[in-house]
This record gives structure tokens, sequence and C-alpha cells, in this order.
């Protein structure tokens, strides 16, 4: 049964932005605190903007979590095709925070201290890090070698 | 008791009844819905009595739960559970036909457009929490009532306009329905930053309207969640019913 790679690969990193942005939320707002939900010099605009790809960020996990489940009620979820497009949702919505959202619209930054540039090195550097091994996942599924490929009986 | 109360557990009570007739002629109807709307109801008549109300007029976390609960958690129990066509259901055909001809009039087709409602139901919000009227509110008791009929009412109109299963002629696309969702939860998002970023409503003091801001992006959330699920569930469905490649039967599991 052939699956539909392409809408596989789309709502699995639907799903991965969502759920990276709820990480940065659960882990880096509240648990740590290095940044707050607001900061005392954002203008209205800047947290309009904010409040704008909040929403967008629940409505990718929400959309992507009924299309999933849609995929998987008719049988066409693509095998190899779902972890690849999560990581690479996971690792573009963190690089996408660390560049657009820290630094071109100045929202707020990884956290309060000196050497800031250190921690914006490992905000991106481990959204780079988790969008090379997607397209990895993403080059071996094509290919026809993920491990979920590799068994055709079982699902 | 007060008017909420009275009027809401009637409601629990009618609707209760009406699943209870529609039965004994041996005519289903589901379960869920007669929990989902008698819990709703009975959650708005508890919210809104007095000693909650009173708990609410002077703390604004409290405030903000009985706002969550009455002007977006409820209004999804409510009209999801579909009492227009459970009442009309209950009722001869040609109340069912006064019903087509009132929703198919210009002022109601007005009111429930899904603009109208994100308005009335965002923009009511807005305009409470940014400006005085908030402190209005805390002075004046008749105020404060209509404000509370306000979210409830306002809140069932925008989820009936989004993705309401009563029947109703000539819908805006979904498209359109899910774009209006998208702007009304980044609004709500939005007045809820602004509160914090401009200490309002200024009557509060700030520490207070943190909290309060916070219960209402955050838990605001949820049923906001809900209702998206609900409307991208009934657009696939559409959608499947369209596209024959999606629903070509399964040769494997």
């Amino acid at each position: 049964m052939e699956g539909n790679r392409k809408a596989t690969a789309l709502t699995a990193s639907l799903l991965g932005i969502g759920f990276m942005a709820a990480i940065d939320e659960i882990v880096f707002h509240q648990v740590l605190a290095w940044h707050h939900f607001v900061e005392t010099d954002n203008s209205a605009l800047a947290l309009a903007s904010d409040g704008l790809l909040h929403s967008l960020e629940l409505i990718a996990l929400v959309s992507g979590a009924a299309i999933m489940l849609r995929l998987h009620e008719v049988g066409r979820q693509a095998r190899g095709y779902r972890g690849a497009g999560f990581l690479l949702g996971l690792g573009g919505f963190q690089l996408f925070d660390g560049i657009v959202d820290h630094k071109i619209l100045g929202l707020h930054q990884v956290r309060y201290v000196d050497n800031l540039w250190l921690y914006d090195l490992g905000w991106n550097a481990a959204g780079l890090m988790l969008l090379m091994i997607g397209y990895a996942l993403l080059r071996r599924a094509q290919r026809g070698e993920a491990l979920s490929q590799r068994d055709t009986t079982t699902r | 008791m007060n008017g909420y109360v009275v009027v809401f557990l009637s409601l629990a009570v009618s609707y209760a009844w009406g699943a209870y007739r529609l039965s004994r002629h041996g005519i289903g109807w589901p379960r869920w819905r007669v929990i989902s709307f008698c819990s709703a109801a009975v959650a708005v008549a508890m919210v809104l009595s007095p000693p909650l109300m009173a708990w609410g007029h002077h703390d604004f976390r409290g405030h903000m739960v009985m706002h969550l609960i009455v002007g977006m958690i409820a209004p999804i129990g409510l009209v999801m559970a579909a009492p227009v066509t459970l009442a009309l259901k209950n009722m001869p055909a040609k109340w069912g036909r006064a019903w087509v001809n009132l929703v198919s009039t210009v002022p109601i087709r007005f009111l429930a457009h899904p603009v109208t409602a994100a308005i009335l139901n965002v923009g009511g919000m807005a305009a409470l929490y940014l400006t005085d009227l908030y402190a209005m509110m805390l002075r004046s008791p008749i105020f404060a009532s209509l404000l509370h009929w306000h979210f409830v009412i306002a809140g069932c109109l925008f989820t009936w306009a989004i993705a309401g299963p009563d029947p109703a002629p000539r819908r805006p696309s979904l498209g359109l329905r899910f774009g209006v969702l998208v702007a009304s939860m980044a609004a709500h998002a939005t007045v809820a930053k602004w509160m914090v970023r401009f200490h309002l409503p200024t009557a509060l003091p700030p520490g207070m309207v943190e909290h309060g801001a916070q219960l209402m992006f955050y838990a605001g959330e949820i049923p906001e969640a809900l209702l998206a699920f609900v409307l991208i569930r009934q657009w696939l469905r559409r959608a499947d019913g369209r596209r024959s490649y999606v629903s070509s039967p399964v040769a494997s599991g």
C-alpha cells in the first residue's frame, strides 16, 4: 500500500513545529524562566506579532494532529516520512525562532546575560543539527532504506 | 440563586427532557451530547452563582477563570450538543421551517457571520480589559450582569458561526471560518500580552493583572485548540468526500 509521502512529511513537520514551540515555552519560559511572557521594552506591534506566532504554533500542533489522525484512519501514512518530517519541523522552528524572533523581531533573547552570542550559537546550532538529521532521514526514506520501510509485514 | 442559575439549570433540564422524549419514541440521541450540554449549563450556573461571582469581583484571577468558563469553554459544550436540532426534533415540522426562515433573514445572517461573531466576542473582551469599562463593571452591578450575558451569548454565537452542528443555510466557506478562528486566537493572545505590557485594566494592581493575563493566555488555548480540532476534522471529512484518492479503499492495514 502506497502512503502519501508528501502529506505525511508535511503533516509530521507541522507537528514538529508545534512541538518545538511548546518545548520552548515550557522549558525556557516557564521552567528556567530565562526569558519572560513580556519583556518590559516590547512594543505593541512586536507583542501582536508574538501573539500571532503563538496562535500559528498552536494551529500547527492541532492541525498536524488532526491530519495525521485522518491519514492514519484512511491508511495513507507513508513509512519513513513521519520521523524525517518531524525532525525537519523541530529544527526548522528552532532556527526560525533563533533568527527571526530573537534577532530580527527582537521579541526576546535566549538569556539575559553577558556573552549572549554563545547562547545564540548554541540555540541555532541545535536547530541546524536537527534540520540536518531530518534531511538525512528524509533522503534515507526516499531511497527506501528507512528502518520502518524494511519490514513490510508490520506497521 | 439568581437569574443565571434559574435560566441555565432550566436549560439543562429541558435538554435532558428533550433527549428522554426522543428515546421514548425510539429515536436515538447521542449520550455524549446530553452530558456535554448539561455539564456546560451546570458549569455556567455554578460560575455565575452569587458566591463565585463575589470571588471574581475582588480577585482578577477569579474573574478570569469565570470569563474562560462562561465565554469560551461552556459555549463549546452547549453549541456542540446541537440544542436547536434536538428542540426541532421534539417539535412539529412547521417549527423547523420557521427556524430555517429565521436564520435565513438578513439581520440574523449578518449577526451569525463568523466575522461579526468574532468582533462581538474578541472585541467585547478587548474593550473590557483595555479601556475603563472594567472599572465601570466593578462599580455597576447592572452593567456587570449585562456583560456576563454578553460573554455567554457572544461565546455561543462565535462557536456556532465557526463550527456549530446546528442547521444554518448558506454558511461561509470553511476556509473563511478557519481564518477567522486563527485571527481571533491571535487577537486573544495579543490582548493578554498588551494587558501585561501596559498594565491594563488600570483599576487593578499590576501583579494581579499579570496573573490574570497569563491565565487568559495559557488556559484560553484549551478551548481554542478544541474548536480548531473540531473545525479541521469537519474540513478533512468534507475533503475526503470530494477527493477519491484519499478515501479509496485500503488494501492492507
